[in-house]
């Protein structure tokens, strides 16, 4: 088994205050992949994400950034890091900016002079190299943090909140970016409110709340249980005589819900199906749409928030629990 | 790795100062005034400015030698008041934000995200600070050791220990504003208090300066009136043995009467008792205060008397003589006193009085001289030392601030 790039076990976090941020975070991103950290405001990412980047003192974690310890100095050298919110000095230009930065990492002048140029060229700021931070919008920051977050050409790449600000095709030129950042073999690390984005681009999720990971995992494994198929009807709502045909239609282990005109199967595969769209038929209703169906990350975030999306971290209180499920009709 | 990072903070510093209008505006001045220094002019008619004569400075190259001069406006008007009062005022507004702008939302993640560990940063971030004013202390005395050795005719490299020493004298200020801008975050809040520390800092060097000016007549007083009292002791065993003469009667050679019998002999005696007594009292009466503020300026930064010991060092005793002697008010004083004292002296001792008795040591300027005297006596090593373990007393809890604080 490879080092991972970033395996935490028992993080905690509690400020004077007695605000509790993290509340024993576990979390393994291997290397090679797109991780994106998801949760609500005042879930604990950033804290999270700080801990790592030694910005913020644990108040108890174990484990290991690119195999050394959380908090070792030195490895920051490999890591690549893109704060939300950044605010670099007004008076640098975007190619000082990268230069700084790269400085700080201990990149010598002649190897920053080259990965800066290819960089700018990559963020698509080459033009703008020497115009002065303060005259560049919130899209042109952008772009000129992400290159600054790779001017030490890290292995590890954290990205707090990359596509803030950004226009739809800033965003994707950050996504396509993300994913070159990815082939080259490094491991991205993404913190970010967008799920579309994240859906988009990681191989790997974890959904937190109230400084808790409630699930990690890939979008295949999270969706295994919760992927269904289903098949539309042009009524309403389905009379009970009908509902008792189709459930006497539906294959031993399946299990069939009616949500208005929706008929959903737990089972994805096609087989199954064939009998309950053969009942519909004939029963004499129309069937508008049909096919296997599986939740969004959006469904899965809010699956795992519920609507308990208050900022539990700030208050300190204990989280609420999930929501229940709508009742579901089953044979 | 580490000299790369170092001169990146370094850069950084030099940009940032560089964007800052002041910077600049304080070169300029200092380009000005260095420019006034060489425009004055000292021969033996007078002193002039730009080819106009300045009549009303009764100085002379024969009462003053050039290079001492050049030297004086260098120390007193360039050090003392511009580099020591408006420059630092200009570098503490320049510098006060620096702090406050690393550790704001958005900037210090950044930085800390870098592989420079927290300590390193705040010491480099806080030399790079200093930077602003050995700039500008660097090229003013360069400008002046320039005037001096081409206007004034000597090479004085001693004039290059004000780089060092104002760098100092700012480093107290700069401390203190580095530490209350890491608390409070706020540029403003750490400029108005280090601003106000600095003038208590002033009251209390000046009240200390009142102390030892008073502590020091007092002195002068009670050793006057302790030698008054000798010379009318002396002068009443004479009239005793006079008066014993008179009476038939001789009184041995070894004659010492004790304290009452002179009393009882000298009716003048017992004022002047109670004088030397008023004032022992109120020496007494001073020495808490003075102690009080001398273990409270132990304590603090002393941010006059290192400007002031600028003078020590980089004037010969010689110099520092000459550049006291040059008030001819306080020469003719000196010559007056002086003579009071000799005259009058034996006429008092044959009365039991004396005449010098009444001279006010404050109009005579004894006093203040006497008071600088025994400022200038403190050892550099207190004025100094002491001053920096203030420094190094905040600056550690500056940097234990940073580097165990959550950004």
């Amino acid at each position: 088994m490879s080092t991972a790039a970033i395996d935490i076990r028992h993080a905690e976090k509690t400020y004077r205050g007695k605000v509790r941020a993290l509340r024993g975070v576990q979390l393994r991103v291997e290397p090679g992949e797109v991780y994106g950290l998801l949760g609500p405001n005042g879930a604990g990412k950033s804290t999270l994400v700080k801990i790592l980047m030694t910005m913020i003192r644990a108040s108890r974690c174990e484990g290991t950034v690119l195999g050394k310890p959380v908090g070792h100095k030195a490895t920051l050298a490999r890591v690549g890091y893109l704060p939300e919110h950044h605010r670099f000095p007004d008076y640098l230009t975007g190619a000082q900016v990268c230069s700084f930065f790269g400085a700080l990492s201990g990149i010598t002048r002649a190897e920053r002079k080259k990965r800066i140029g290819e960089l700018l060229e990559l963020v698509g700021m080459t033009r703008w190299a020497g115009t002065k931070i303060k005259k560049y919008s919130k899209g042109m920051r952008q772009r000129i943090g992400l290159a600054q977050a790779l001017v030490n050409d890290p292995d590890l790449v954290l990205l707090d909140e990359p596509t803030d600000g950004v226009d739809p095709v800033g965003r994707r030129d950050i996504r396509g970016i993300v994913q070159r950042i990815r082939d080259e073999g490094k491991t991205v690390f993404v913190n970010s409110h967008l799920l579309s984005e994240l859906e988009m681009v990681c191989d790997r999720v974890a959904i937190m709340v109230h400084g808790q990971v409630r699930q990690q995992g890939t979008l295949d494994e999270l969706t295994r249980d919760q992927r269904v198929y289903e098949i539309e009807t042009d009524r309403e709502s389905l009379s009970d005589e009908t509902r008792e045909v189709i459930l006497n239609a539906v294959a031993p282990g399946v299990t069939a819900v009616f949500d208005g005109p929706t008929i959903r199967l737990n089972d994805e595969a096609a087989t199954p199906a064939q009998p309950v769209l053969d009942a519909v038929r004939a029963r004499g209703l129309e069937i508008r749409r049909c096919g296997a169906k599986r939740p969004s990350l959006e469904d899965l975030f809010m699956s795992a928030v519920g609507d308990d999306d208050s900022p539990g971290a700030v208050t300190g209180r204990e989280p609420k629990r999930p929501t229940p499920q709508p009742q579901s009709h089953e044979s | 790795m580490v000299l790369t990072q170092t001169a990146a903070i370094f850069v950084d510093a030099y940009r940032e100062l560089n964007a800052r209008k002041l910077f600049w505006i304080s070169v300029i001045l200092s380009g000005l005034l260095a420019g006034v220094f060489a425009g004055i002019r000292i021969d033996e008619t007078g002193v002039a400015i730009f080819g106009i004569d300045l009549s009303f400075i009764p100085a002379t190259s024969e009462t003053i030698r050039p290079d001492l001069l050049y030297k004086s406006l260098f120390l007193d008007l360039g050090v003392q008041y511009w580099l020591g009062f408006v420059a630092t005022i200009l570098a503490l507004i320049s510098t006060a934000g620096i702090f406050p702008d690393l550790i704001t939302f958005g900037a210090i993640e950044t930085v800390l995200s870098k592989p420079v560990g927290r300590l390193r940063l705040f010491a480099t971030k806080y030399l790079a600070g200093l930077l602003f004013v050995t700039l500008q202390v660097g090229a003013f005395t360069v400008a002046a050791f320039l005037i001096v050795g081409i206007r004034g005719g000597a090479w004085e490299p001693r004039l290059f220990v004000a780089i060092p020493l104002v760098v100092l004298f700012f480093s107290y200020l700069f401390c203190v504003c580095v530490l209350i801008g890491l608390i409070t975050r706020s540029t403003v809040a750490s400029l108005l208090l280090t601003l106000l520390l600095w003038a208590a800092l002033f009251i209390i060097n000046f009240t200390d300066g009142i102390l030892v000016t008073f502590n020091a007549n007092f002195a002068i007083q009670e050793e006057r009136t302790i030698a008054r009292i000798e010379r009318m002791e002396r002068a009443t065993v004479v009239q005793m043995r006079r008066e014993a003469a008179a009476r038939g009667e001789s009184l041995p050679e070894n004659y010492e009467p004790t304290l009452e019998e002179l009393r009882a002999a000298n009716g003048f005696l017992q004022p002047v008792d109670a004088e030397l007594e008023d004032v022992r009292s109120r020496q007494e009466s001073l020495k808490p205060w003075l102690d009080g503020v001398f273990a409270a300026k132990t304590l603090l930064p002393k941010t006059a008397e290192t400007i002031d010991a600028l003078k020590r060092l980089a004037l010969s005793e010689d110099d520092l003589d000459r550049l006291a002697n040059l008030n001819p008010e306080s020469e003719a004083a000196q010559i007056r006193a002086d003579q009071l004292r000799d005259d009058a002296a034996i006429e008092a001792a044959m009365r039991g009085e004396d005449t010098n008795e009444n001279d006010n040591l404050f109009e005579t300027g004894e006093a203040q001289r006497a008071g600088l005297a025994a400022m200038r006596s403190r050892s550099l090593i207190w004025v100094i030392g002491t001053s920096l373990l203030f420094e190094l007393v905040i600056l550690s809890i500056a940097a234990w601030i940073f580097c165990r604080r959550d950004f």
